[in-house]
């Protein structure tokens, strides 16, 4: 079940998909998915997005900046992509 | 089956988990090993156990041997782990884990096999009509019509509200206040003509930027902004954009620089480069008060619908350049999956909205308190260059402008004011706007052309003039939020300000499009090719800066003479 997550991960081209969507197409219950994701994150398999503008830590903007609402995703990927 | 255990007899395991047979063979091996070295009672815990943790890569548990044990145990579990890997290659530790998966699933299985399937949840009805491979980008447009559409048509009245406040009791006090002090001409003019025409200028998008936070706070608030990037990353990605592009591709409407820095988080530096040469295509907010100024001057009654092409302009732009260079310059960068978690969806908090709607104005505020204040100091300074000059069009600032200004003629937009208003963009988008009212309203002196008015009737129209321009916008409002019903009847909703007063004159509706393509397309900022060099080097910096001037040059050609053949110039 981890491998077809992984294999997953590594065929799957084009969109990104939503854990429901996996979970649908793997019949993999949404609780025990979202630990099968945490367990591919502590091996090393994947990794976790969890911070979506980490570029405005760096940003010399950040004070003036009137930006559109920051999207926060949190997700998975492959590393090293 | 066992299912009691007598009192004091510890809990033995009815069932176990049983793994592949090569697996297996492993674990007795190293049980065994264990086993003997158990003799004398030192591990805590089961063998069978520690050998599985073992094999799985649980190498800290290692250190619960003292030498020479656990060199010994050390050179057992690689001699294991390296058989292992003859039909496992580098996920044995993943085989280990799977076979745990299966058997809890199996057995899920097995317990809840005659049960119905668990009931969609609010969240995921919604979802399978929002995210939905064929409605999502229609819903998707449709919201952010709606966005722009109050922005256009509730602003309106406010945004002509505070410019007639900024250009007439404002003036008319700071005036007075200024020749009371017997203050130099010249300072009057730099107060006046060039930081409240420019700055002012600016001010007076608030109302409508702020409209636009809220509605935007209200989507992101409900959990739907989560699904926009999702649907549009599903179209983006079609085009070759990485997974992970999503992220800076949607934080690039708001602003491009955090955007570009954003990039850092994809590390396929090919994946990199291709996002960040098409973040500038992303219309950030600074862009707005080019579109509401010029929607209201010439396309009054569909302005939203202008805004809303202008942003699909930006994406549909991005995505043919996105292909383009994904199948030149960035051949080998397949796109990974990325997979997202959506939040629940939620009625959005008043407190929250309106908490970052102002976060968001003030940092308006104080970026045209700043940056753009300095900006219009230096550029009145240019305009009055060589000192003294009496007529704008002889200054320097003017001859640089005019020396450009050819180059855009067969865009509709050739003389020197524009070309200067979009030499001045480059240092920050909100200049394009404050360029113009210095250079047309401070130019004509509109700001002091205003009749002069008695301290009562200014007091008047601050106070009676807000009250008129919230019931005009409350109108707006309703008028937006029932589409196809008529509630009241369509008198002029504002919005004609000296500004746009004085672009009807000086543009002509196919060439005021033009110059919006051109300012939708081109380079943003310097604070944005500033983080380009930085984050990927002069030669890729330089790429995108040749890329959003060519670009939208043929865009705005092609869009004015198009304009022109149809009869709109």
């Amino acid at each position: 079940m981890l491998q077809e997550i992984l294999a997953l991960f590594h065929q799957y081209q084009g969109a990104p998909l939503s854990k429901e969507a996996i979970s649908a197409r793997l019949d993999i219950p949404p609780a025990v998915l979202e630990q099968m994701l945490q367990t591919l994150v502590r091996r090393g398999r994947l990794v976790e997005i969890e911070d979506g503008c980490t570029g405005c830590t760096v940003c010399p903007l950040q004070k003036y900046c009137a930006a559109a609402p920051t999207v926060n995703p949190r997700g998975y990927a492959l590393p090293g992509e | 089956m066992k299912t009691l255990n007598a009192p004091g007899e510890a809990l033995k395991p009815t069932t176990a988990i049983t793994y592949n047979p090569d697996i297996e063979a492993e674990i007795a091996c190293l049980t065994e090993k264990l086993d003997a070295v158990n003799a004398s009672g030192q591990i805590p815990v089961s063998p069978r156990w520690l050998a599985i943790q073992l094999l799985e890569g649980e190498d800290s548990l290692l250190t619960l041997f003292a030498e020479p044990l656990r060199s010994q145990i050390e050179a057992a579990l690689a001699e294991s782990r390296t058989r292992l890997q003859v039909n496992y290659g580098e996920d044995v530790d993943l085989a280990i884990t799977d076979a745990r998966y299966t058997f809890v699933h199996d057995l899920a299985q097995k317990a809840l096999g005659g049960a119905p399937p668990p009931q969609l949840n609010f969240s995921d009805r919604i979802d399978r009509v929002v995210t939905d491979k064929w409605l999502g980008i229609p819903i998707f447009l449709a919201l952010m019509y709606l966005v722009f559409n109050l922005v256009q048509n509730v602003a309106a009245p406010f945004l002509d509200y505070v410019d007639g406040v900024i250009s007439g009791p404002l003036t008319h006090w700071v005036t007075a206040v200024l020749t009371f002090l017997h203050t130099p001409d010249w300072f009057i003019s730099l107060i006046t003509d060039g930081i409240m025409a420019g700055v002012g200028g600016i001010l007076v998008f608030l109302p409508g930027l702020l409209v636009m936070y809220m509605a935007l706070a209200v989507l992101e608030d409900s959990g739907y902004l989560a699904r926009a990037a999702f649907v549009t990353d599903r179209f983006m990605s079609k085009l070759g954009l990485h997974g992970r592009s999503f992220v800076p591709m949607i934080l690039g409407f708001g602003c491009n620089v955090p955007a570009i820095y954003a990039t850092r988080t994809i590390e396929s530096r090919s994946a990199r480069l291709l996002t960040g040469l098409l973040i500038p295509f992303m219309s950030c907010s600074a862009r707005m008060p080019v579109y509401v100024i010029f929607g209201l001057a010439f396309f009054p009654h569909n302005g939203d619908i202008v805004i809303w092409s202008l942003y699909m302009l930006g994406l549909i732009v991005a995505a043919l350049v996105g292909i383009a260079l994904s199948r030149t310059v960035f051949k080998n960068s397949p796109p990974g999956l990325l997979l997202m978690e959506m939040p629940a969806y939620r009625l959005p908090s008043l407190k929250r909205v309106m908490s970052y709607a102002w976060e968001q104005s003030v940092s308006f505020v104080r970026k045209a308190g700043t940056f753009i204040l300095a900006g219009t100091v230096i550029f009145w300074l240019l305009l009055n260059l060589p000192w003294g000059v009496s007529n704008p069009r002889d200054s320097y600032f003017s001859q640089v402008s005019g020396a450009i200004a050819p180059v855009f003629a067969p865009a509709g937009f050739g003389e020197w004011e524009p070309s200067g208003a979009l030499l001045t963009g480059l240092l920050a988008k909100e200049m394009v706007v404050s360029t113009l009212s210095q250079v047309y309203v401070g130019e004509t002196g509109s700001g002091n052309s205003v009749p002069q008015a008695s301290f009562a009737e200014d007091i008047r129209q601050i106070v009676f003039g807000f009250g008129a321009a919230t019931w005009e916008a409350g109108k707006q409002l309703l008028e937006v939020l029932t589409p196809g019903i008529t509630l009241f009847t369509n008198d002029d909703g504002g919005g004609d300000t000296a500004l746009t007063t004085i672009l009807q004159t000086e543009f002509t509706p196919a060439s005021a499009f033009a110059f919006l393509v051109f300012v939708l397309l081109y380079v943003p900022c310097i604070a944005t090719v500033s983080a380009q060099i930085q984050e990927f080097g002069w030669q890729w910096a330089l790429l995108s800066v040749a890329i959003m001037l060519v670009v939208p040059w043929t865009l705005a050609v092609l869009v004015y003479q198009g304009g022109r053949l149809l009869g709109f110039a």
